[in-house]
């Protein structure tokens, strides 16, 4: 069956969800601080050290 | 700059795209990124079939992406058999519908397990379409069939595989 309800998108990696495409794109990741038009949000943040 | 792009798959009734996904794991259930573990196949069913696309989001001055070819490596459990739309010829796009235990129309091909050598994934419904500026390329139907005798859990590799234009 073909789907006709709206779409939903969800970032991968902070697990943010919105409404739109245009949405997604332009949301500043909480995890890699960059949005998704920057190649910096596809390298994976170094995890830090626990003290 | 290099375009820059990622791998999106699409779940449920309403189509919820998950974007950047970071594994391609199939089970018993239809999710991103699912853990095959927690979502088993008991042998004789199928996987749930997967809905995943090529999205540029941006070009980063390149001028187009195009010949898109997928691929696995590794072997399936026993004769488990790895179903596509993925095909080099008389290709045909695959609308998405919500993901069942069932593979779309179009995916009768085996999975090929080495580089195709050509473009078997369109964009805009052709093998040599292309991408020229942030976009999807077409999906990627695949699905897992498992045969009552085969071993449960396997692991292999997807490739995703295309050419960007400077």
């Amino acid at each position: 069956m073909i789907n006709m309800a709206k779409q939903k998108h969800i970032c991968g990696l902070c697990n943010q969800e919105f409404e739109s495409e245009k949405e997604y794109l332009e949301h500043i990741c909480d995890v890699t601080k960059h949005t998704p038009k920057e190649p910096e949000h596809f390298i994976a943040p170094k995890p830090q050290k626990e003290k | 700059m290099a375009a820059t792009v990622e791998i999106c798959e699409s779940n449920g009734a309403g189509e919820t795209v998950t974007h950047n996904i970071s594994n391609a794991n199939m089970g018993n259930t239809d999710a991103a990124n699912l853990d095959p573990v927690a979502y088993p196949v008991t042998p004789g069913n199928n996987t749930y079939e997967k809905f995943q696309r090529l999205h540029v989001t941006n070009m980063g001055g390149s001028s187009k992406i195009d010949n898109i070819q997928v691929w696995r490596s590794g072997a399936l459990g026993g004769s488990a058999t790895h179903k596509t739309n993925a095909r080099t010829t008389s290709y045909a796009q695959v609308t998405y519908a919500t993901p069942d235990t069932t593979e779309a129309a179009q995916s009768t091909q085996d999975m090929p397990t080495s580089d195709p050598g050509a473009a078997n994934l369109g964009i805009g419904g052709s093998l040599t379409g292309s991408l020229t500026s942030a976009g999807y390329s077409d999906y990627l139907n695949h699905i897992i069939k498992t045969n009552a005798g085969d071993t449960a859990g396997s692991t292999s590799t997807l490739y995703i595989q295309y050419d960007e234009t400077a």
